[in-house]
């Protein structure tokens, strides 16, 4: 069974964030920030960082806070919570990861350095445009002189580049068709070649295309090649998406709980509509499906630390299914309940389905999920 | 499958022990009827194994304390016990003696009452089943008429039972009886327990649609009950029939009897068809499989996080009502969709055919129809899903 100190650390840093997010992120500030760019408080980061949050997912060895997944999942669930939107899924959680992995140590300890103090961003340069969510198709080239690398090709969906220092790119080998010939390269966001366009995505959030022509780079800026960046990234994405189901799980505890408050003020036919059977139900099934994803998150965030490939990337992608479905269910029926004032501007339950919306589409949707998962039973039946 | 987070190795260890024992000593006639998916077991077959069961330390009766006879497990071995039950192919225990009168007579029986049935329990010489449900009393179990009037040193019951299961096979009934009018209609019901061999009584077969006979419904004239059979105070019954109820906290919900049950359905789907196919290997049979499967997992986990270990103090009071619910759902789903995937060799009743045209398959297949129709009971059984809605609403919700 799991350590229970680990579930005394847990409820230390959700009373933490809670508190912090109540002080400083309440809705009318979420709407104020996502209004501006870049769509989070800079010195509100630097606060963050101070408290020690960027250094949860780094582990011992680098200075970090032990890169427990159970600690960073506490974080995410009250960042689900109070829709709090920053760059910290695409640094804090991806890129370090991927750098934890590197072994070029002359970039990597500095690089993790500015994560955990919150001084650097950096965001993962993954997904193309005709990728969609797998990374075996892989376009963007790389190729290798003597003395440098360069980069050719173009990313899609990557969070956060507006406020970016550097991006850690997906690349593969100039004419190879094979994952094994992969690297991971730390690219600085004002880099040569280096083009970006920015979007604002329905959350408020930021998310960009990168364009890569002839990017230049030094030998020293690879963090990682041949087939251990499949894995690396492989194992990056679950964290992310374990990450992503805490975060969900705090958004749909958010909206049961003002969906409820809402039921039992408002009257319509002389009675309260928490006293109409039929919406009772409806209340009742997004509650257990609040408690049902609840488990499953748990569930993702065991399975990062399993050994088992196999049975690691299955949970993941169950969970990640079950609980983008449920979440994105949830927040229908949550504005379906607030009749015609859910679609106000002015009521949160309708940011909450932008930002569930949105986080349930990152790092693989509920279908692609739902097919991974088809294909890794399968392996599994062949194995056995 | 999934595969669930382990326990601790001393409880991994129990487990082990637990199966070993299931496995050398179920007689294979009863593994068989159970593998089948068989609830209607005869009586002799549930006597024999609870014995054999009893037998190794009071393993018949996992709940109780081992002043009554039990083996005074925790909750995570009684948990571990009843899964093993399941995966093992074992009938369910004998849930209305051992699983609800029992655990409810060492709260309130007197000591006469407990010296006289725990003993009987604990060796299966008495068979129990349950008067709740009444013909117009179902999901509004309060309104209650079933009446029982004291007469000297006895009372007087007029009016019957319905929905009881296995009252064919049972001794002694318990339940709830109206013995005076109050302002809400929860006041004056009492809890009482009938030797079923009284003069009066009769019990009438109930055929469900599929073909057995599970459910009865019993009938009481002039029926005359000593007063010491009354469990508790005249008027408590209400109170201890939620007390009761409360003591199935894995029961209605069924999660380790749907593991097997699709686990069988795993072998279905990964089986060699005559053709060379597999049925997995269809991408809408897969997709439905697998969402079966993710459902039962996060099920099961909920369970476990709600019910065990130092989780337990997230524990909500509408825990079981949710895990019935969904348990049920997701138990009908694996039923539905192990009927169907033997395709149209499900429409076969075998029980009504004089042919068998291919050996073994289409009983098979018969049985897996014939499962998917009795197992449409569950979610309307013991407080059907809706009223378990109206149950979270009120209590855990706060909506009225």
């Amino acid at each position: 069974m799991v350590d229970s100190s680990i579930f005394e650390q847990q409820s230390l840093i959700e009373d933490a964030a809670r508190r912090f997010l109540q002080d400083n992120y309440v809705f009318a500030d979420h709407r104020k920030m996502v209004a501006e760019q870049p769509g989070y408080s800079r010195s509100q980061w630097r606060e963050m960082a101070k408290l020690g949050w960027m250094l949860l997912p780094i582990r011992a060895e680098f200075d970090g806070l032990g890169g427990d997944m159970a600690l960073i999942a506490a974080l995410a669930k009250e960042f689900g919570r109070s829709l709090y939107i920053s760059p910290f899924l695409p640094s804090a959680v991806v890129s370090s990861q991927l750098i934890q992995d590197s072994s070029n140590e002359s970039i990597r300890d500095s690089m993790l350095n500015g994560i955990g103090s919150g001084e650097f961003i950096i965001s993962p340069a993954l997904y193309e445009p005709q990728s969609r969510y797998s990374l075996e198709n892989i376009k963007c080239t790389a190729h290798r002189y003597s003395d440098k690398i360069v980069l050719n090709g173009k990313k899609s969906a990557v969070l956060y580049a507006n406020a970016a220092d550097s991006f850690v790119v997906l690349a593969r080998l100039n004419g190879s068709n094979d994952s094994h010939d992969d690297l991971l390269c730390l690219v600085p966001s004002n880099h040569d070649g280096v083009k970006l366009t920015h979007y604002r995505t329905h959350d408020g959030a930021s998310m960009s295309a990168l364009t890569l022509s002839n990017v230049s780079l030094q030998e020293n800026r690879v963090l990682l090649c041949t087939s251990a960046v499949y894995q690396s990234v492989e194992r990056a994405i679950g964290f992310a998406n374990a990450s992503i189901c805490a975060e969900l799980v705090g958004a749909m505890e958010a909206i049961m709980e003002i969906t409820l408050e809402y039921v039992k003020t408002r009257a319509q036919f002389g009675k309260k509509l928490s006293s109409f059977q039929s919406l009772q139900h409806r209340l009742v099934d997004m509650f257990i499906r609040c408690q049902l994803a609840e488990s499953m998150s748990r569930e993702a965030l065991r399975a990062t630390q399993l050994r088992d490939r196999t049975e690691r990337e299955m949970i993941i992608c169950a969970a990640k299914c079950e609980i983008a479905r449920a979440a994105l269910l949830n927040a229908e029926e949550a504005v379906q309940l607030h009749g015609a004032m859910g679609m106000m501007e002015e009521m949160p339950v309708g940011h909450y389905l932008k930002r569930i919306f949105t986080l349930s589409l990152l790092f693989g949707d509920a279908d692609y999920h739902q097919a991974r998962y088809r294909d890794l039973r399968l392996q599994a039946s062949r194995l056995n | 499958m999934l595969s669930a987070p382990i326990f601790d190795s001393e409880l991994e260890a129990f487990r082990q022990t637990v199966r070993n024992f299931i496995v050398d000593n179920l007689p294979d006639d009863i593994r068989e009827m159970v593998a089948c998916e068989r609830m209607d077991l005869p009586r002799e077959a549930q006597v024999r194994w609870h014995r054999i069961l009893r037998d190794r330390g009071g393993w018949c009766c996992p709940s109780w304390p081992k002043q009554y006879g039990g083996p005074g497990w925790s909750d995570e071995q009684q948990y571990i016990f009843e899964q093993e039950l399941s995966l093992n192919d074992a009938p369910r225990l004998m849930v209305y003696g051992v699983g609800m009168l029992g655990p409810t007579l060492f709260e309130y029986g007197t000591n006469q009452q407990k010296e006289r049935f725990l003993g009987e329990i604990l060796n299966a010489e008495t068979f129990w089943c349950q008067g709740f449900s009444e013909p117009n009393s179902g999901s509004d179990l309060a309104s209650l008429q079933c009446r029982m009037t004291p007469d000297g040193d006895e009372y007087v019951v007029n009016g019957s039972k319905i929905w009881t299961s296995e009252a064919h096979l049972a001794d002694w009934i318990f339940g709830l009886f109206r013995s005076s009018v109050g302002e809400r209609k929860q006041q004056g019901i009492s809890f009482l327990m009938i030797d079923l061999a009284s003069p009066g009584v009769s019990i009438q077969p109930l055929k469900i649609f599929e073909g057995t006979h599970e459910v009865n419904q019993v009938f009481f004239e002039q029926v005359r009950v000593p007063k010491e059979n009354v469990v508790g105070e005249p008027g408590q019954g209400w109170e201890i029939g939620k007390y009761l109820l409360s003591l199935e906290r894995f029961g209605t919900a069924e999660v380790s009897r749907t593991k097997a049950s699709m686990k069988r359905l795993t072998h279905l789907a990964f089986a060699t068809q005559p053709d060379g196919d597999r049925l997995i290997d269809h991408v809408d049979f897969a997709e439905r499989y697998c969402r079966i499967e993710r459902s039962l997992h996060a099920l099961e986990m909920t369970e476990r996080r709600l019910l065990l270990g130092h989780q337990r103090s997230e524990s909500i009071d509408t825990g079981a009502s949710m895990l019935k619910i969904r348990g049920t759902e997701i138990q009908s789903d694996v039923f539905r969709l192990t009927a169907q995937a033997h395709a149209h060799f499900a429409t076969i009743d075998m029980a009504q055919s004089e042919t068998c045209f291919q050996a073994d398959h289409p009983y098979l297949a018969s049985d897996a129809a014939r499962n998917y129709f009795n197992y449409r009971k569950t979610p309307i059984y013991s407080g059907s899903n809706e009223i378990q809605r109206n149950i979270i609403a009120k209590a855990e919700l706060g909506l009225v």
